[in-house]
């Protein structure tokens, strides 16, 4: 799978080379009938997101204000926020806190060199950088945490060696948890850097030479062409962190170090329920953002008018790296990939090898088959509708101007909030007379979209935001529609990253937990529900080997569907081949 | 605004998609009989009696927590028709709110002990006895002299943050265990039992199965856990030792049908109950979950429990009254979470 790649090479026509054109591009109807249908198109989009998240979360959330509103009482008080924060909750909380700013603060500067290395480097192994991210962000946090687990377990890789199991249990806490949370945050200061990078030209760094300016003074110009990409790729990693569940629930809650969405998962499940307490905590974990997302609206408004791809665009060239440097970068780069999927892997391996065999491989396929099919089934639908929304989604956010910002602002809060949350709000807002969606997969689907949503636009959001306007002005110059100019210069360029966007919210939905158990329907579990019930939590080799299936068939479906793409986008010239300058 | 005019088609796209999976994914309504259970064997009983009868059932398998929670939340448009887990106080609760059915009895030749857990009202039936809390040793970890005996040995110094046990308010078999304390010691005993628990560093774990973990780990030395849960993993790790301290904790499994289904739903119900207090239903329970839920003591006539029972041979059973404990549940909770968790 590789990122987004636009070409900037020029054609004659003077925009860029994309998919053949038709010979003779048919006009189609009137403006009238355009706006018309452009309204529409807006209203459709307005219910949409009144349907996934406005009316769900609006009732669910009033709770924490008006504890007695489900059962038609309308008093308001303050007594869930008083219950938030108080003992465990609050604890909860600020281990929440704690742990999210650390892996923000720990991805920021792991992603940063690895987008400089593959963008700005001539490391021999800088086409294996993005592949590497791209599979880590799509490697659910469960694996990753469960990994670490295994490692630590008496009986894995490490019983041999007291002194390392020793150490390795010392994952099973903050330290663990801060390890992974980092992990899997890193792609999101990758992916935003890395757009960064690509988008600044070489022109100020050669004019800050031709003016004279030291070195100092040209890396601080670099610095601050970046800090946008910087500042939106710790947001990004920040609420990614803050609202994580997988983590929270294996290694967090197996070492008793408890956080804000474990607490909000306790109190939905707890006997007698306490919606109200939920809704508080998830109103207090969102207030936790809003500073870092403030920090990236500032830069983002800084950056405005920074966008720069286009047929004038001059890449930087390439960072030629010494001997003793590029030792050191791969060094650190081959510690960083075996922490990141190597040491879970091995532990998972080792662990399965293990153990009774009771349960044998087509045993397990029995017990898993039925519900990785219905998952990816639900997961192809869902990822489908996400990226049919993200799309216009992303480029109503890479406008310029206050609903763009507002948006933005509005998806980084809802890409923070636990799907728990979200799901208990679709049981409270669709089970009843006038909405019975409960209980039937289309909840389901419609949670996964919800879900998956804000990460498909953060993922379609540079790519769009690059596409100079001048592509859309110069095809309208030409006498292409905008359907044409859609289907012939917009598509092609946006084929790659439309796809990335697919396949992460495919392999995203396919292993949800949360939304899952809470909403699954009845006799059709979920990939992730099935393979919770496989194992309880003592039959480490068993779940070793579940872990390890899981892994097989979503790699597995990854690579057919990236053979497909590239199979469908040959055949139809409708992804852009040329490579993005480097 | 007119930049979006670019998208009308991804729009009416995603509209439609959405709409198909509305019609494609649409509510179950045919006549399956839909089963919502906490117990390890339940997928296994719900096929062979599909295969049986040719009543088709489709299952929600969730640990008690979560499934209580999920029933709790769905309020008056329940979406189950039978329900199944451990704990006669929380079906105690869903029969005084009227969502269960009530007043008929099952052909099953229950035991004296049997007979004793089936209520007056027969709203629900039990169907197997585990005890709430039992201590689990790991007697490699903990010299003899530090094993615990009794309960209020757990408040022994030399434990001292050695002991786990579960939330109450998630896990659905501990508030039983709670309640049989505060009965056994006095509401106020009972409450300075946990208060001195946590003093000594009592560890919580939202569930049996993280409980049993910590304990694998060494994290933890005793597990207070469900006796089912702990016969369970004394049969597969070498070096642990099960207490059943006394006062024992009874802890009924019990099967209910909702009050809502009618008609030919009602009777799919009614059999699928009257399957599971069988001799073919107990043996597949017996079968179906060794490692935790099959550790069951029988309520039925003729039916032998498993032999890994016999390591809770002598202990002394303490039967909690639904009447009386149920409804005390959110308080007793409340509590707990205040004064024990944080």
């Amino acid at each position: 799978m590789s990122l987004p790649e636009l070409s900037t090479e020029p054609c004659p026509c003077g925009l860029l080379r994309v998919a053949p054109l038709p010979a003779e591009a048919p006009r189609v109807a009137g403006s009238r009938y355009r706006s018309a249908l452009g309204l529409a198109g807006i209203a459709l989009l307005v219910l949409a997101a009144c349907a996934l998240w406005g009316w769900p979360l609006l009732s669910f959330l009033a709770c924490a204000f008006i504890p007695g509103l489900l059962h038609g009482a309308l008093a308001p008080s303050a007594r869930p926020f008083a219950q938030a924060l108080q003992g465990g909750m609050l604890l909860a909380l600020r281990n929440s806190l704690v742990v999210a700013l650390a892996a923000g603060l720990l991805a920021l500067p792991l992603g940063s060199w690895l987008a400089w290395l593959q963008a700005r480097s001539q490391a021999a192994w800088r086409g294996s950088i993005e592949p590497g991210v791209w599979l880590l962000l799509v490697t659910p946090g469960y694996f990753l945490a469960s990994g670490w687990m295994l490692l630590a377990a008496p009986v894995g890789p490490l019983a041999r060696w007291p002194w390392l199991l020793g150490m390795a249990q010392h994952l099973m806490g903050p330290l663990g948890i801060v390890l992974t949370l980092t992990l899997k945050a890193l792609p999101f200061t990758f992916l935003a850097t890395q757009s960064s990078l690509r988008s600044v030209s070489a022109a100020p760094d050669e004019a800050a030479r031709v003016l004279g300016l030291r070195r100092r003074q040209r890396i601080a110009i670099a610095a601050a062409l970046l800090l946008p990409g910087l500042a939106a790729g710790f947001a990004a990693a920040f609420a990614e962190s803050i609202s994580d569940f997988a983590v929270a629930a294996t290694l967090g809650a197996g070492s008793g170090f408890v956080m804000a969405t474990y607490a909000i998962e306790q109190a939905v499940n707890a006997m007698p329920l306490n919606f109200p307490l939920s809704a508080a905590v998830s109103w207090l974990l969102l207030t936790l953002i809003v500073p870092a997302l403030a920090l990236q609206a500032w830069f983002a408004r800084r950056a405005a008018g920074q966008r720069s791809l286009g047929p004038r665009f001059r890449p930087p060239p390439p960072h030629r790296l010494g001997r003793t440097a590029a030792m050191v970068h791969t060094l650190a780069a081959g510690t960083l990939a075996a922490l990141a999927l190597g040491v879970p892997l091995l532990a998972a391996g080792s662990l399965a090898r293990g153990g009774s065999t009771s349960s044998s491989l087509p045993q397990m396929l029995d017990a898993v088959l039925p519900a990785f099919r219905y998952s990816l089934e639900l997961a192809i639908l869902a990822a489908s509708v996400t990226v049919m929304l993200a799309w216009p989604v992303a480029a109503a956010v890479a406008k310029a101007g206050r609903a763009g910002r507002i948006l933005d602002f509005a998806l980084l809060g809802v890409m923070a909030l636990p799907g728990i949350v979200l799901a208990a709000a679709y049981v409270l807002a669709y089970n009843q007379s006038y909405t019975p969606l409960y209980g039937g997969s289309s909840l389901l689907a419609m949670a996964y979209v919800a879900l998956a949503l804000p990460a498909a636009t953060k993922v379609l959001q540079g790519p769009v935001a690059q596409l100079h306007h001048g592509f859309s002005e110069a095809a309208r110059v030409h006498g292409l529609s905008r359907l044409q100019t859609l289907r012939y210069v917009l598509l092609p360029l946006l084929a790659r990253p439309l796809f990335s966007a697919w396949l992460l919210s495919v392999l995203h939905v396919a292993f949800e937990m949360p939304a899952s158990e809470l909403l699954y329907p009845a006799g059709h579990p979920p990939l992730a529900v099935a393979l919770l019930d496989s194992v309880s939590g003592v039959q480490l080799h068993q779940q070793a080997r579940l872990q390890l299936l899981g892994m097989a068939l979503l790699l597995a479906f990854a690579l057919l569907a990236h053979a497909v793409f590239r199979r469908i986008s040959a055949e139809s010239g409708l992804a852009v081949s040329a490579a993005v300058p480097r | 605004m007119m930049r979006l005019l670019y998208f009308p088609q991804a729009l009416r796209a995603s509209m439609l998609g959405l709409l198909v999976s509305c019609v494609l994914f649409a509510p179950a309504t045919a006549a399956t009989l839909t089963v919502y259970a906490a117990m390890g064997y339940d997928q296994k009983l719900a096929q062979t009696f599909t295969q049986s009868t040719g009543i088709r059932v489709n299952l929600v398998h969730l640990s008690t927590g979560p499934l209580l929670a999920r029933v709790q939340a769905e309020g008056n448009r329940p979406q189950w028709d039978v329900l199944w887990f451990d704990g006669n106080l929380a079906m105690r609760e869903f029969a005084s709110h009227r969502q269960l059915s009530c007043g008929w009895l099952p052909s099953a030749r229950y035991t004296a002990q049997g007979r004793a857990l089936l209520p007056a009202d027969h709203c629900y039936f039990p169907v197997g006895v585990t005890y709430a809390g039992v201590m689990l040793v790991n007697a490699r970890n903990l010299p003899k002299s530090e094993w615990p005996k009794r309960w209020t040995d757990l408040e022994n110094p030399a434990l001292r943050g050695k002991v786990g046990m579960n939330n109450p308010a998630i896990s659905g078999p501990t508030y039983p265990f709670v309640a049989g304390m505060m009965q056994h010691f006095g509401m106020q005993g009972g409450e300075r039992f946990f208060e001195r628990l946590k003093t000594n560093g009592l560890r919580e774990f939202p569930r049996n199965s993280i409980t049993l973990r910590a304990l694998q780990y060494g994290q933890i030395d005793v597990a207070v856990v469900q006796s089912s849960a702990a016969l369970g993993l004394v049969q597969r790790q070498p070096g642990l030792r099960v207490v059943a301290a006394t006062p024992s904790i009874e802890l009924p499994s019990d099967i209910a049908i909702g009050a809502q289904v009618r008609g030919g739903k009602l009777q799919a119900a009614r059999r699928f109950v009257q399957f599971v207090l069988s001799p073919a239903g107990q043996k597949v329970l017996q079968a179906g979950d060794r490692s935790a839920d099959s550790n069951y003591q029988p309520l039925l006539a003729g039916i032998e429990g498993r032999p890994v029972l016999a390591k809770l041979a002598g202990a002394r059973p303490l039967v909690l009254n639904p009447d009386r404990w149920g409804p005390r549940e959110p308080k007793v909770v409340s509590w707990f979470a205040a004064h024990v968790t944080s």
